[in-house]
């Protein structure tokens, strides 16, 4: 299965790649959109040291040897960036870049694009739902399904688990510590995918979207966590 | 191949007794600010007639409260006396109403501010209705439109009062019906607010029922 991993990042598109290769049958290719439109090798000199310090430096040069990192000057819905992808014929198209997508780019991969969203779906969408579950006593977790144009509404769930957070956390690391999982998801969402696992529906209709959390709740929260 | 799943909103379990207490101090704290500058507003001078609304009440009309039950009604008087009635806890004088329920909720459309406006007075011009069930759609499109886009940035002016409308009416309906994550709206707006604040009747109606909402949800 031929995935491309949607990115901005080279080190984080990288490290999903390398992780989602480990299954047998899955071929990863990392999709970097840079619409400041800086030059490649200046990119690549800027991310050295971060990739560095990732320890994806030389995994990411052998990628680039064998021509599986792709280099996008313009947005990802640009029609030159959108005809390249549709070009290289992916099946599945993985999530990693901060923007919503439309539907002609979301139909440029075979099957869709997979998003690993730090909450239980379809209880808890939008932002802050770690927040949310927490203040709410529901369990935290991580859901990938594929998306579509809404947020968080995608028809089809992949896998969900509910992952508890360690204690004695601050919010910012519950929510890297559900973040940093995002490889490990996509690497099981893609198993499942291979092994012709039946898809779970999402019924937005059984949840609510969520925002921004204010400053009150957060202190809330934040104590909550900690204790 | 796909399955359905069933998913009970409510089958997650209860808070505990930890984060009872932190949520209900935080609450608890942000009312005494909150209700500190509701009593800034000198409410007779927006509305002067607002203490006179016991001479209305009785002349074949009905009046109720913000905690009723009510069906589809109208206002005797305009939106912004009613939304500051409600927030100074006065009884609200309506008759009992014929129009919209059946015409779907009303939609706020992105540049389309000034015919959304007129849509919403028009179909809320008892905002008492927002608390209904049926309502609950266009609740929703309420706290898309205050949070999806950042809209505490300052704005136009008619922007602005779009704004404060419906903040207004979202904490009308916190205040009647418990819901934490509406009610957080209010909180985010309330953390972003530039001072000093227009003396409008919105304004002061948003305070008004925002800090009734905040003891709703003690």
């Amino acid at each position: 299965m031929k995935v491309g991993v949607i990115t901005n990042a080279i080190a984080r598109g990288v490290r999903i790649a390398s992780e989602i290769e480990k299954n047998p049958g899955v071929e990863a290719w990392v999709l970097v959109f840079d619409p400041r439109g800086c030059s490649f090798p200046v990119r690549l000199v800027r991310e050295i040291y971060y990739l560095a310090s990732r320890r994806v430096l030389f995994k990411s040069f052998r990628r680039l040897l064998r021509g599986r990192i792709l280099y996008f000057r313009k947005s990802i819905s640009h029609p030159s960036s959108l005809e390249r992808i549709r070009n290289q014929e992916f099946a599945v198209g993985v999530h990693d870049l901060n923007v919503i997508y439309r539907r002609p780019i979301i139909d440029a991969f075979g099957r869709g694009i997979l998003n690993s969203h730090i909450g239980i779906l379809p209880r808890y969408r939008g932002r802050c739902v770690a927040e949310w579950s927490m203040l709410e006593g529901s369990p935290t977790g991580i859901t990938v399904f594929f998306i579509d144009e809404g947020i968080d509404t995608g028809r089809h769930i992949v896998l969900k688990e509910e992952v508890p957070v360690p204690r004695h956390t601050s919010i910012g690391g519950l929510k890297s510590f559900l973040f940093d999982r995002d490889a490990e998801m996509y690497r099981k969402a893609l198993t499942a995918i291979l092994g012709g696992k039946e898809l779970l529906i999402n019924e937005t209709d059984q949840g609510q979207r969520y925002y921004p959390m204010s400053q009150l709740l957060l202190n809330v929260v934040e104590k909550l966590a900690q204790s | 191949m796909t399955r359905r799943v069933e998913l009970d909103i409510d089958a997650f379990p209860a808070p505990s007794g930890n984060l009872t207490n932190l949520l209900r101090e935080a609450l608890k704290a942000r009312r005494n600010e909150v209700e500190e500058q509701f009593k800034q507003f000198h409410l007779n001078s927006l509305r002067p007639e607002l203490d006179e609304i016991a001479l209305v009440i009785g002349k074949q009309r009905t009046a109720i409260s913000v905690a009723q039950e009510i069906s589809w009604c109208e206002s005797v008087l305009d939106i912004e006396f009613v939304l500051l009635a409600a927030a100074a806890d006065k009884p609200i004088v309506v008759i009992p109403g014929h129009s919209s329920v059946d015409a779907g909720p009303a939609t706020i459309r992105k540049n389309e501010t000034l015919l959304g406006i007129n849509r919403i007075l028009q179909r809320y011009s008892c905002p008492l209705n927002i608390i209904q069930p049926s309502e609950r759609k266009f609740f929703e499109e309420c706290l898309r439109y205050l949070m999806v886009v950042d809209r505490v940035q300052p704005v136009e002016p008619i922007e602005e009062r779009l704004r404060w409308l419906l903040l207004s009416l979202v904490s009308l309906r916190c205040r009647a019906v418990r819901d934490i994550r509406a009610l957080d709206v209010l909180n985010y707006f309330w953390e972003r607010l530039s001072r000093p604040l227009p003396a409008s009747t919105f304004v002061c109606s948003f305070f008004g029922n925002y800090d009734a909402a905040l003891e709703r949800n003690l």
